[in-house]
């Protein structure tokens, strides 16, 4: 029996995959391997550019909020806006149509001493304005050691103008190693709770003067 | 029987195909030796006018004049510094703080009759309290770049400067990313793409 059932299978086995070489199955053949191309092509598009690449991770969160960025923890304790800042004996004002920002932070790590990059305010539109280099970076929180144990106060002043700050958010960010590009460093991105009104509010009636350093 | 007789038609038809294809390949290796079908390029660049707004890619910049400054030194026993200072207004029009020496100053390709200082050419964005060296996203920002000129030299009436333009290199193919230089391969190198010309009036001291 089985042996009749070999015998007779195997010439039907062969005919069905001469059937397969035949014509219709070779346009098949082609389709499928087109698509399978084109899905390969196709995907290539979705591959991330270098710079979605190369950025951070983000970590989030609200004023008076710690946020946990793992190398390192901000937090952003007040926020207000000034038409001048006091440094020492010298009144900086800020320029036509632009108000001081000030952000009072404080920051500390769990393990290894850092520091802080000067931070940036992204505004909703997504522009990023680097913390003011007309303020003396050892006033501000990007100047001392963040240390592990406790947490170090400090401010970061932003000159901006008005459409910059409904919706603003502060980005704390670390120094990559410096001989080697370091992938994936962390931020601790905190919303300032800015809706229309407040920012408005900042805007138009800020402090005279802050004043900032030793005298406080 | 249905062969063509092969006296008639062998010499036509294999004269005709090499023929065009050689003709085709001339063609194309003069093309390419004259350099390809691009458009040449301009070897006058446009002239710009001051006071208008030139589109730089990252920035929107307006020169306003050019002048002789002299600067008093800090400490009394220096003599004073004189700059060929260039003013103008930019606008940063990326999505980022950038900084006005190495990124608008890198624009001004060459400046004619050429000026060499010693200690790099230096840039700074005036405020009131002192200067400062960014400019921020939006804002309209007023940027001085300062040539020293040596003792003794000749101000000249006017200068050219050679404006270049940047544009910004997403990262799709390359690691590189970020605001670039608009450069073109001129020979084995590359160069950066001269957008235009522009003639400032040298103010001199004093005026």
């Amino acid at each position: 029996m089985t042996a009749v059932d070999q015998h007779s299978s195997v010439p039907a086995r062969q005919s069905r995959r001469a059937a397969r070489r035949g014509g219709g199955s070779k346009v098949l053949n082609a389709v499928v391997g087109l698509a399978l191309a084109g899905g390969a092509i196709g995907l290539q598009t979705l591959m991330p550019t270098f710079e979605d690449l190369g950025a951070p991770l983000t970590y989030t969160g609200a004023v008076k909020d710690d946020v946990d960025a793992g190398r390192f923890s901000a937090r952003v304790e007040a926020v207000s806006s000034a038409r001048a800042i006091e440094v020492g004996e010298k009144k900086i004002g800020a320029g036509k149509d632009q108000v001081f920002l000030v952000v009072q932070a404080a920051a500390t790590a769990p393990k290894e001493p850092l520091h802080l990059n000067p931070a940036e305010l992204l505004t909703a539109e997504d522009k990023r304005f680097t913390a003011t280099d007309r303020i003396e970076k050892t006033k501000s929180l990007a100047y001392p050691w963040i240390q592990p144990g406790w947490w170090t106060p400090g401010v970061f002043v932003f000159e901006v103008p008005a459409a910059a700050l409904p919706g603003a958010r502060v980005v704390f960010s670390i120094p990559d190693g410096g001989l080697y590009g370091e992938p994936h460093l962390p931020e601790a991105e905190v919303d300032l709770g800015l809706d229309d009104a407040a920012a408005q509010r900042l805007f138009t009636a800020p402090k005279d003067v802050y004043p900032l350093g030793d005298k406080r | 029987m249905t062969e063509p007789s092969p006296e008639d038609d062998r010499p036509r038809r294999p004269i005709l195909v090499p023929a065009v294809g050689l003709v085709l390949a001339t063609g194309l290796g003069i093309t390419a030796l004259l350099g390809g079908l691009n458009e040449a390029p301009d070897p006058n660049p446009p002239a710009l006018k001051p006071a208008t707004d030139i589109d730089q890619g990252q920035f929107k910049t307006r020169f306003m004049e050019s002048r002789v400054t002299v600067v008093q030194p800090d400490v009394s026993f220096e003599d004073p510094k004189r700059f060929l200072e260039v003013e103008a207004t930019v606008t940063n029009e990326g999505d980022e703080t950038a900084l006005a020496g190495s990124s608008f100053t890198s624009t001004l390709l060459k400046i004619t009759p050429e000026i060499k200082p010693k200690y790099g050419v230096i840039t700074l964005v005036p405020t009131q309290s002192g200067p400062s060296e960014q400019l921020q996203p939006g804002v309209p920002t007023k940027v001085l770049v300062r040539y020293e000129l040596e003792p003794g030299t000749k101000v000249p009436d006017k200068i050219t400067l050679d404006v270049g333009t940047r544009h910004y290199a997403t990262g799709e193919y390359t690691p590189v990313y970020g605001w670039m230089p608009e450069t073109e391969e001129k020979g084995d190198k590359q160069v950066p793409v001269v957008l235009g010309r522009i003639t400032l009036p040298v103010r001199p001291e004093g005026s």
